[in-house]
């Protein structure tokens, strides 16, 4: 195995060089893709190694072989220039301007490239590579210009890490950025010049993107991203040239070919921002909201050890779309206890129940008095934030609303010990007429009864007296003066304290 | 500490940003910039920084040009314009704030890090500072531009709508913070568009419908019949210019 990896070395001098330039290309260019890639400019890479195929064709035309370097690098840096001036002085936007302009210089590169015909020159190697074909003297100047390019990034880290997340805060404070705009174009084209022998300008455009887009997969911070997207340069620079050897394909397209395999392993792998990853983190979300929702729905305030028929729970199941399987899985949490009658909550169980009655009701009172969200909006908007909010959340919740002590319906709201006080009162529906009493809760699995609620009024703290009862609907006297009729199916879900006497306790629901 | 904007006009695809906006904001105090959407209230922040070209106007910081005090200045843009899917943990971002005082090739030494810990402390996030940033609340990430402003120990803070998509908790911590650096002698700038806490927190508004429409103390400025001169349709009925300025700030 390792003879296999070690043969072609010694034996062949052309794979000693053509190694040592296909490493040094995919480091460089793998750093500088990382700028790229956080910039949102990826296509710079490509808009700029079009270009310099004019400056190939040019700089062969002063100076032969020595002037393609140098014609390549200013070309890059004019085509770059132009971009941006374009872009700044024109309603037409970058990926356009790019467009045209990367086209343009490559149209132009390949018409003087035919009409010269310079011997010198071979358009497909320049296009796609020749990486066993790198001479010494190819070696010392894609060496030399890998090396500046990774001085330069390391001396102005800081800068271009600021620059590229936050632009306007790095002219702010007086960073040129105009000067570190034209560095990186420089830095794009010295590396795709150095880049031409080993994978030609068109597969240069793979390096410049993927392995700053496979690093971003894997890491947090610029600095590692760096350093990830250069294991994975070199990776597919070596892996790239030996399946080259040995399958006897072009070396550029081997190279690229590599690269997107280490991006394809990291979309799907990457430890949280991977598809798989995701998909398991949404599929443990759906599981977590769905036990959190059955553990509220088997709560009863007034009986937390309350038996739920198994038909009840599997009804229940059924509208979310799953079965009876799912009382197993909370049952091996030790969550519920089952039996013959049915299920029935453990004391974890209500405790876990009681801390989403807690968030729930704090999130009600919260959505109602900071935000304004009318009664009747508040259960769906507390049942689409509760399962976000962390314990920690859920603290700082309490202290911000100053430990309410109950939510806007009036419901109690369980303590951070899980103590669920009682509300003292009993449906309106029940009052003998002619007592007075004070709402003191109203139920909320009506909307439509809950809006009418508060069109009349009828809200905790209101004042309310029976005058009269009919079959179907009541009289009552609402606050002072308002004399409204309502009916017995809104009356059962207001809970009245009398104000004369003193009552038993009644459900706290 | 005094930031001076005088005749400040930007102008956008032949469309006029703000007129002749004109104000003083002093060190000590918390001034905020309100108005209706459109009223160029981010413009008149980014113009002073100079991050888009004002078509006339200067802009002093205690009689200086702007770039000679660049340093000293933090501007925090809107949370929304940035990117949080960007590879950064909370403590980068936060150091950032110390590139501001850089000298070239120097490495980052104690009083730097001191800065960024205190920083993080101040506003809360000592915990999360190896936090990815696309993992924060927007409160937090709110907390976290803050944090960068103080860790730049900027003597004038500029923020464009610090309080979008932030929650009560945070509002109530960073306006406390603001307060008190402006009680410890800095010059706070807010662009706001809620006015609930506006009143609350800044002692000083600019009304601004692309031009001024008001200005001076809270209690003087803060009324329904001033308010609704800036929120009027028609900005150009209800305008005062450069002229009246100082008449509105007759403090």
């Amino acid at each position: 195995m390792i003879d296999l990896l070690i043969d072609p070395l010694t034996q062949y001098g052309f794979m000693r060089l053509g190694l040592a330039a296909a490493v040094t290309v995919g480091v460089t260019s793998a750093v500088l893709s990382c700028l790229l890639v956080v910039r949102h400019q990826a296509l710079l890479g490509d808009a700029i190694s079009h270009a310099v195929l004019l400056g190939v064709a040019v700089g062969y035309l002063f100076a032969q072989t020595a002037g393609i370097f140098w014609g390549a690098l200013v070309v890059a840096v004019a085509s770059g220039t132009l971009i941006t001036y374009i872009e700044r002085h024109s309603p037409v936007k970058l990926d356009a301007v790019m467009g045209i302009i990367f086209t343009a210089t490559f149209a132009a590169g390949l018409a003087l490239i035919s009409i010269t015909k310079p011997r010198g020159i071979d358009l497909f190697h320049i296009l796609f590579g020749n990486v066993l074909g790198v001479s010494g003297s190819d070696l010392a100047l894609t060496v030399a210009s890998g090396v500046t390019v990774l001085v330069v990034v390391l001396a102005r880290f800081r800068a271009f890490h600021l620059w590229s997340f936050d632009p306007l805060m790095a002219r702010a404070i007086g960073m040129r950025v105009g000067v570190l705009e034209y560095l990186l174009t420089g830095l794009l084209s010295a590396t795709i010049v150095a880049a031409l022998q080993a994978v030609g300008l068109i597969l240069v455009i793979a390096m410049l993107v993927t392995p700053g887009a496979t690093a971003l997969l894997l890491t947090t911070r610029l600095r590692n991203m760096m350093v990830v997207a250069a294991a994975v340069g070199l990776v597919a620079a070596v892996g790239g040239l030996y399946v080259s050897f040995y399958v006897d394909i072009a070396s550029g397209p081997a190279i690229v070919l590599v690269a997107t395999a280490a991006f394809a392993l990291a979309l799907l792998f990457a430890p949280r921002r991977g598809v798989l990853a995701r998909t398991v983190q949404r599929r443990r979300t759906a599981r977590r909201v769905l036990t959190e929702d059955l553990l509220k729905a088997l709560f009863n305030a007034d009986d937390p050890s309350a038996v739920t028929s198994l038909a009840a729970v599997g009804t229940w199941l059924r509208g979310r779309s799953t079965n009876l399987r799912w009382l197993r899985r909370l049952v091996r949490q030790g969550l519920v206890d089952l039996d013959a009658d049915g299920a029935r909550l453990t004391t974890a169980g209500q405790r876990e129940a009681l801390r989403m009655v807690r968030t729930h009701r704090l999130l009600e009172r919260f959505a109602h008095d900071a935000d304004g969200v009318p009664l009747p909006q508040l259960h769906d908007v507390a049942e689409r934030l509760e399962h976000e909010v962390d314990p920690a959340g859920v603290r700082d919740l309490d202290r911000l609303l100053g430990a309410p002590q109950t939510d806007p319906h009036g419901h109690p709201i369980p303590s951070g010990t899980g103590q669920l006080r009682r509300i003292a009162g009993r449906p309106l529906s029940d009052q003998p007429p002619g007592a007075a009493g004070r709402v003191a809760m109203v139920g909320d699995d009506r909307t439509d009864l809950l809006e009418r609620m508060v069109d009349l009024g009828i809200l905790p703290d209101q004042a309310v007296t029976v005058l009269n009862r009919a079959d179907d609907t009541l009289t009552v006297r609402v606050g002072e003066h308002d004399v409204l009729q309502v009916s017995t199916d809104l009356a059962d879900r207001v809970y009245v304290v009398p104000t004369d006497r003193d009552v038993p306790t009644a459900p706290g629901v | 500490m005094t930031l001076t904007v005088r005749d400040l006009s930007v102008t956008y695809h032949n469309r006029p940003a703000i007129h002749s906006v004109a104000f003083d904001a002093l060190s000590g105090s918390v001034t905020g910039i309100i108005g209706p959407n459109g009223a160029g209230k981010s413009t008149v922040l980014k113009a002073v920084m100079g991050l888009v070209r004002p078509d006339t106007g200067t802009v002093r910081v205690d009689g200086l040009p702007i770039d000679r005090v660049r340093d000293t200045i933090a501007y925090l843009p809107q949370r929304l314009a940035l990117d949080w899917e960007y590879p950064a943990q909370v403590r980068d971002v936060v150091a950032m704030g110390r590139h501001a005082h850089r000298r070239f090739g120097r490495r980052r030494g104690r009083a730097d890090h001191d800065a960024i810990a205190s920083a993080l402390d101040r506003v809360g996030l000592s915990e999360l500072a190896t936090r990815h940033i696309g993992e924060l609340s927007g409160g937090q990430q709110q907390r976290m531009l803050v944090a960068r402003a103080l860790a730049q120990e900027a003597s004038t803070l500029l923020l464009d709508e610090p309080f979008v998509g932030v929650d009560a908790a945070t509002v109530a911590l960073l306006s406390t913070l603001l307060m008190s650096l402006a009680a410890d002698g800095a010059c706070v700038v807010v662009v706001h568009h809620d006015l609930a806490t506006t009143a609350q927190m800044c002692d000083h508004l600019v009304l601004l419908n692309q031009r001024i429409v008001s200005q001076g103390p809270t209690a003087r400025v803060f009324t329904s019949e001033w308010l609704d001169r800036t929120y009027a349709v028609d900005p150009g009925a209800s305008g005062t210019t450069a002229s009246s300025w100082q008449a509105g700030r007759g403090s």
